[in-house]
């Protein structure tokens, strides 16, 4: 759905307008889709490197156990 | 502790703990703002985020400048992991931005842009050249395979890309300030808000330093393989007595 800073959606308006700027909403579902997007990647960037690091750091313990 | 429970992980424990709390409030517990409404929960994740990369950027241009100083493994270690871990950070802060500002500052009064990926406003560039920056001294890094070079190269490096922290922190304050408000502070958010953005901050901060340990225990590792590898150089072939 294009977002439209004009429209006024059946969701806000069935709030009574939950946004007090002159009419000027923003769609919810629009809005959550942009906070999961948001959430979700920036914990997969994090939870990624996390495990990237430690995998990394097993193998090279492992490596320098093997050598001695 | 035992082999697979070291110290570290304590911080990890604990961030990941106050994050889950943190981030239910944000998601599920808290009102939207007044006139950004839902898409505002972001800011609870992005300006943790943010804070840290500039805190761990810090850490880093310390550890550089120990690096100058000591020329020791260790201090090399934990430059090359709080850089890494700063270069993590800032391209999350980068992503939650561009979702937040595609996301909608729209009829939010205070702020100039519409809906947008990417403006080239001061604190948005600066972020990005930051960015760039810090995955410079990363690269720069792989290059050099000498210890000593590769020490001095790395710390001078993080000590230049340093220079543009405080300019992303500041530059609210020195020029327009774009799609972004003020310092975030207690006098410029609500009251109700205080707490979960205070408890991501130090969660992030507990796993980023957690990060920054295990990072640079991976850099003492490989730096120990490689010294097992490196044949004896002329200034550490042991004198040898029977000569004629």
């Amino acid at each position: 759905m294009e977002n439209n800073p004009t429209e006024l959606t059946a969701e806000t308006v069935a709030d009574g307008g939950s946004n007090p700027f002159d009419g000027k909403v923003t769609d919810h579902a629009m809005a959550w889709s942009h906070v999961s997007a948001a959430y979700s990647i920036s914990l997969a960037i994090l939870f990624s490197y996390m495990v990237v690091v430690s995998v990394r750091l097993k193998a090279a313990r492992a490596r320098n156990e093997e050598r001695t | 502790m035992n082999k697979y429970f070291e110290k570290e992980h304590i911080l990890l424990v604990v961030g990941l703990a106050m994050l889950a709390w943190g981030c239910n409030q944000a998601l599920f517990v808290l009102p939207g703002e007044t006139y950004m409404g839902e898409v505002f929960r972001i800011f609870f994740l992005h300006v943790p985020t943010a804070w840290n990369s500039l805190l761990i950027g810090t850490v880093a241009f310390g550890a550089a400048l120990g690096a100058l100083v000591k020329r020791s493994r260790g201090w090399d270690a934990a430059v090359e992991a709080s850089v890494e871990v700063t270069l993590v950070l800032i391209v999350m802060v980068l992503i939650q931005g561009s979702i937040w500002g595609h996301g909608g500052t729209w009829g939010d009064p205070r702020t100039e842009a519409g809906s947008t990926w990417w403006e080239w406003e001061p604190r948005l560039t600066a972020s990005a050249v930051m960015a760039l920056s810090f995955a410079g001294v990363l690269s720069l890094r792989s290059f050099i395979e000498q210890f000593e070079r590769r020490v001095l190269w790395t710390a001078v490096a993080t000590v230049i890309a340093y220079v543009d922290v405080p300019i992303v922190y500041l530059c609210v304050k020195w020029t327009d300030r774009g799609m972004h408000q003020d310092h975030s502070t207690p006098s410029t958010v609500s009251d109700v808000y205080h707490w979960p953005l205070r408890v991501n901050a130090f969660a992030v901060l507990l796993i980023a330093l957690w990060l920054i340990v295990r990072r640079a225990k991976l850099t003492l590792a490989r730096d120990a393989a490689r010294a097992d590898q490196t044949p004896p150089t002329e200034s550490t072939t042991p004198l040898v007595a029977g000569g004629a």
